[in-house]
C-alpha cells in the first residue's frame, strides 16, 4: 500500500495533483480530454474517450519545506515534513459510442506537516495529518456532436490527526494533546463537455463540497499528573469536529493551434469561506478544559492556470504549464497549521509511448509560494512564512 | 553528454528547491554602542526565580535574554553573569509540589525544592571569573549600588565582587560600560509591602540622589542606556492571591458563635461610628490587627491587601481572622497601600526625570505590568496573567518572574531601546523560555 499522505499542494488543503498529464500542463484539463482523469477534471468529458477500456494510475513525491520566522526577530523553525505521495487511479469503459462509465480512487484534499519538536508556535499545532481518499464511480453521456454530459458520486474517506501542545509543563516538558477522527462523507462531480469546432474545445465542472464531519474522535491528553489527578485535565476524552472540503467550479478551454500543438486554460473558483472556523467539541470539559473555537475565516479564491503540450513523434509528448494560486488564509487568522501562499506552479512534463496501448506519463512541478507576513491573531502569534516544493510524479497508462 | 546535462539540470532544480532561503531580520544598533553593555540592578535583573537565585533560572535571566539578542544581531562579543555553582543556591528555593494543611487535607502548591543545599559552594567567590555583565545583586536597593561594604553585607554580592570595599556601580564602572540597563528601586518600595508596612520606604529625595548619582557616573564614562521604572505591588501575584475574605462559614451555629463573641466590640464600635465586625454564611473577611483602632483590631476591608505567604494553617486551624486578629505584618492596609502608591509614583517620577537628564529611555515596566495585570497577555498561544502559579508571569514566590515572564521583560526593554535609540534588536519568542514546572 501506497502511504498516501499529501502536503499543501494546493491552498488550503487542496492537493492538485490528479493525473501526470494535467500535472505537467499546469494542472489543467477541464476543457480537453487527457484520458481517464477525466473522471476528476470533468466527467462529462468521458464520454468522448475513444477507448474500449483504459487504466490508468499515478503517483506524486512531494518535497516541500516551510520555513516560519517570527516577527521582528531572528527565530526560525522549520517543518520536518514527511514525504508526501499522494495518489489517483482511474478506470474507465466505454459501452457504446455514446455512454461511457469509470470508476476514480484519488486524493483531492490533504495536509499533512510537522514543525520541528519544540517550536515556539507548539500551542497552535505540532503537527498534523489529514487524509481524504475519493472514490468515485462515474457515467458519461455524449448528449450530440457538440455536447456530452457526466456525473460521478463521490465517496470521500477522510481521517485526521492533529497534535498540539498544552502551556503546561510537567516533568517531561509541556503538556501535548492528541487528536483522532475519521468520517465518511458523500459527494458529486459533475461536468459538461463542449467540442465547439476542431480546433475548440470547453468544458466545465463542479465538484461538490463536504463537510466532514467526525463524530467519535479521540483526545488523548498528556498532562502533568497532578492535574488529572485533581481532575483540572481528563486524560481522554470524545470530541467532534468538522473540516469542510470546499465546492469547486471549474471552467477550461482547450484550442488546438496545429495538429501537433494544444494550448488550454482552466480557472477553478474554490468555495473556501466555508471553512469559517474550526471548533473542537470535547464531550468532557473542565473549567481549564474547554471547547475551543478556530476562527479560520478562509475567502473564496481562483486558481488559473494555463498548460501546453506538444507531439514532438508518436513516442513522445512534451508538456509544460503554469498556474497562478491565489491563497484562501486571512490574514489575521493565519495558522501554521495550513501555512498558505500565493503560489505559483510551473511544470513540465512528458509522455513517453514504448509500445501500443502503453503509456508512461511523467511531470515535474515547482511551486513557489510567495513570502507571507501574517499573524494568528487570537494567539497573537505572527511572523513570516516561507514555502516552496518540489514534485516529481509518475504515471501508467495502459488502454485499448 | 546531453543525457548528464539533463541529470545535472534536474539535480540543480532538485536542490534549488530543496532550500529556501528566507530574508533575514536586519538588525540594527541605530545611535547606540552595545559592545559592553551592562545590567545593573537587584534580584529581578539577577535572575532570582521561585525564592531563590540558581543557575537554570540565571539562564533565562531578562539580561540573559537581551545579551543573546545583542550578541546574534553582532552587537556585543559576550555576555558572563555570576552564575551560581548549582540548582539549590542558598537554599531557599521552591518547587511545586504536595503539601499536606492542618485539617488533613492534601493540596497542590509551592513547597521546599527538597535537596539540600550547598552554602558552602553558593558563597565561595567567583570574582576570579569576572568580570559580570549582569551585576544585579538579590535585596539591593538603590543606595546600595554606591555602598563601599554591602559585598559584606548580601552574601549574593560577596560571592563575585571583586573585593570586599567594592561597590556594585564600581564593578560595573570598572568596565567602562557603553550601554546599561538599570532595573532598581523595587526593594526601596517592596521591602515595605512584603513586610507588610514595618520596613521603612526609602525618602524620595534620597532614592532621587543615589539614582542621579548612579546614572551621572555612568553617563561620564560615555554610556547610553535604560533605566525601567518600579511596578506597582498590586500587579503582584505577591498580594493578589489571597484574598480579604478568605473565611468560609458553612454553619448557622459558627456565625452566631463568632457573632455574640464580638457583641462587646460592636457595641463600642457603634458608639464611636466605626464599621462594625459582622459575620455570615458563605466568605468572610478576616479581622486584621490594627494599632490605630480603640481595641486594636478591625474587620479587613475589600481592598486591602494579604500577603501570600500567610501561613495557611493559622487560618484554617488556629482562629486567625476569626479568634486571633492576624498580624499587621501578613497586610497591606490602605492607608499602607496609599504610601506605597506615592512611593512608587514619586520614585517613578524620579526614574523619569533622571532619564530625561542624561537623554536615556524609561522601560515603563509599571504601565507593562498593570497591562497584564489588568486585561492578560496572550503571547504565542499562551495566556499569560499575574495569577499565582497559573498565570505563567510568576514563580512560585509571587514577586519574581519565570523564564516566560523574563522574556516578556526582555521584548519590553528591547522594544524601549528599538524606539528611542533608532535601533533594530532582534526580539526573543516568548515560548522558548521556561514556566513552572507541575508534578
Amino acid at each position: 500500500m501506497v502511504a498516501f499522505t499529501a502536503s499543501l499542494m494546493a491552498e488550503g488543503y487542496q492537493v492538485n495533483l490528479q493525473g501526470q498529464k494535467n500535472t505537467g500542463m499546469g494542472h489543467t484539463g477541464t476543457g480537453f480530454l487527457l484520458g481517464p482523469s477525466i473522471i476528476h477534471f470533468n466527467p462529462g468529458g468521458l464520454a468522448l474517450y475513444d477507448k474500449k477500456m483504459s487504466f490508468n494510475a499515478g503517483v506524486s513525491t512531494i518535497f516541500s519545506n516551510n520555513i516560519f520566522q517570527g516577527a521582528e526577530g531572528l527565530y526560525e523553525a522549520q517543518t520536518e515534513n514527511p514525504i508526501g505521495t499522494p495518489f489517483y487511479f482511474y478506470g474507465s469503459y466505454k459501452i457504446n459510442d455514446d455512454l461511457a462509465v469509470g470508476l476514480g480512487v484519488n486524493t483531492p484534499y490533504g495536509n499533512s506537516l510537522k514543525w520541528e519538536d519544540d517550536w515556539a508556535g507548539r500551542y497552535l499545532i505540532n503537527s498534523i495529518s489529514m487524509r481524504s481518499i475519493h472514490i468515485q464511480p462515474t457515467v458519461s453521456y455524449k448528449i450530440n456532436d457538440w455536447l456530452s454530459a457526466g456525473v460521478g458520486m463521490t465517496v470521500a474517506l477522510n481521517s485526521v490527526e492533529l497534535n498540539k501542545s498544552i502551556p503546561i509543563t510537567g516533568p517531561n516538558g509541556d503538556s501535548e494533546i492528541d487528536l483522532e477522527g475519521s468520517t465518511t462523507t458523500f459527494g458529486v462531480n459533475a461536468g459538461l463537455m463542449f467540442t465547439l469546432t476542431e480546433q475548440l474545445s470547453a468544458g466545465i465542472s463542479y465538484r461538490s463540497q463536504m463537510k466532514a464531519k467526525v463524530t467519535g474522535g479521540t483526545a488523548t491528553l498528556d498532562v502533568p499528573e497532578a492535574l488529572i489527578a485533581n481532575g483540572t485535565f481528563p486524560d481522554e476524552t470524545g470530541f467532534s469536529a468538522t473540516l469542510p472540503l470546499p465546492n469547486n467550479i471549474n471552467f477550461g478551454v482547450a484550442y488546438k493551434v496545429t495538429e501537433k500543438l494544444l494550448v488550454a486554460l482552466d480557472i477553478n473558483y474554490v468555495q473556501w469561506s466555508v471553512y469559517d472556523s474550526l471548533v473542537f467539541d470535547f464531550e468532557d470539559n473542565t473549567p481549564a478544559f474547554q471547547d475551543s473555537r478556530n476562527p479560520r475565516e478562509y475567502s473564496n479564491t481562483m486558481i488559473y492556470r494555463l498548460g501546453a503540450q506538444y507531439d514532438l513523434m508518436d513516442e513522445l509528448t512534451l508538456r509544460a504549464g503554469a498556474y497562478y494560486d491565489a491563497t484562501p488564509t486571512n490574514d489575521e487568522y493565519y495558522t501554521p497549521e495550513t501555512p498558505g501562499a500565493n503560489k505559483i506552479g510551473l511544470s513540465g512534463g512528458a509522455t513517453i509511448r514504448p509500445f501500443e496501448n502503453f503509456e508512461i506519463d511523467l511531470s515535474m512541478l515547482y511551486i513557489h509560494g510567495q513570502k507571507r507576513e501574517a499573524e494568528y491573531v487570537p494567539d497573537n502569534f505572527k511572523g513570516t512564512y516561507y514555502t516552496n516544493a518540489f514534485i516529481p510524479g509518475i504515471g501508467l497508462t495502459y488502454s485499448f | 553528454m546531453l543525457k548528464n546535462t539533463i541529470y545535472f539540470l534536474v539535480l540543480a532544480l532538485f536542490v534549488s528547491a530543496c532550500t529556501l532561503e528566507p530574508e533575514e531580520f536586519e538588525a540594527s544598533k541605530g545611535t547606540a554602542d552595545f559592545t559592553k553593555t551592562i545590567f545593573l540592578g537587584n534580584s529581578l535583573t539577577a535572575g532570582y526565580s521561585s525564592g531563590e537565585l540558581y543557575q537554570s533560572a540565571q539562564m533565562e535571566s531578562f539580561p540573559a535574554i537581551v545579551a543573546q539578542s545583542l550578541i546574534d544581531a553582532g552587537f556585543m562579543e559576550s555576555f558572563k553573569q555570576p552564575l551560581m555553582p548549582n540548582e539549590t543556591g542558598f537554599g531557599k528555593r521552591l518547587k511545586l509540589g504536595y503539601s499536606t494543611d492542618c485539617t488533613g487535607a492534601t493540596s497542590l502548591g509551592p513547597v521546599g525544592y527538597g535537596v539540600d543545599p550547598d552554602l558552602v559552594a553558593a558563597g565561595t567567590s567567583i570574582a576570579a571569573d569576572g568580570p559580570f555583565q549582569n551585576l544585579g545583586v538579590p535585596g539591593a536597593q538603590v543606595s546600595h549600588l554606591l555602598y563601599s561594604g554591602y559585598a559584606t553585607l548580601n552574601p549574593y554580592f560577596g560571592r563575585f565582587a571583586s573585593a570586599a570595599d567594592a561597590t556594585i556601580l564600581g564593578e560595573a564602572v570598572a568596565q567602562n560600560p557603553t550601554f546599561t540597563v538599570l532595573w532598581i528601586g523595587n526593594n526601596d518600595v517592596l521591602g515595605y509591602a512584603t513586610s507588610g508596612g514595618v520596613a521603612p520606604i526609602t525618602p524620595t529625595t534620597t532614592f532621587a540622589g543615589s539614582l542621579d548619582a548612579i546614572v551621572s557616573t555612568l553617563d561620564a564614562l560615555g554610556s547610553k542606556g535604560v533605566l525601567c521604572n518600579i511596578p506597582d505591588v498590586t500587579s503582584t501575584a505577591f498580594f493578589t492571591t489571597v484574598p480579604y475574605n478568605p473565611i468560609p462559614l458553612t454553619s448557622q451555629g459558627n456565625v452566631d458563635a463568632l457573632t455574640a463573641a464580638y457583641a462587646n466590640y460592636n457595641t463600642a464600635a457603634a458608639a464611636q461610628g466605626l464599621d462594625l465586625i459582622e459575620w455570615t454564611l458563605g466568605a468572610n473577611a478576616m479581622v486584621i490587627e490594627d494599632p490605630t483602632n480603640f481595641a486594636g483590631m478591625r474587620q479587613i476591608k475589600p481592598g486591602e491587601l494579604v500577603r501570600l505567604d500567610i501561613p495557611q494553617d493559622s487560618i484554617k486551624c488556629y482562629g486567625w481572622g476569626t479568634q486571633v486578629p492576624v498580624p499587621g505584618e501578613y497586610v497591606l492596609t490602605s492607608d499602607e497601600l496609599a504610601e506605597i502608591e506615592t512611593a512608587v509614583d514619586n520614585f517613578n517620577a524620579s526614574i523619569a526625570a533622571v532619564a530625561a537628564d542624561y537623554g536615556w529611555a524609561v522601560v515603563d515596566m509599571n504601565g507593562m505590568l498593570e497591562d497584564i495585570a489588568n486585561n492578560g497577555r496572550r503571547i504565542e498561544g499562551k495566556t499569560y496573567t499575574i495569577d499565582f502559579v497559573t498565570g505563567g508571569v510568576f514563580s512560585l514566590d509571587g514577586i519574581h518572574l519565570t523564564g516566560n515572564g523574563n522574556a516578556i521583560v526582555a521584548n519590553e526593554i528591547i522594544e524601549t531601546i528599538n524606539t528611542n535609540y533608532n535601533a533594530s534588536i532582534p526580539k526573543v519568542m516568548v515560548s522558548n523560555y521556561s514556566g513552572l514546572v507541575f508534578p
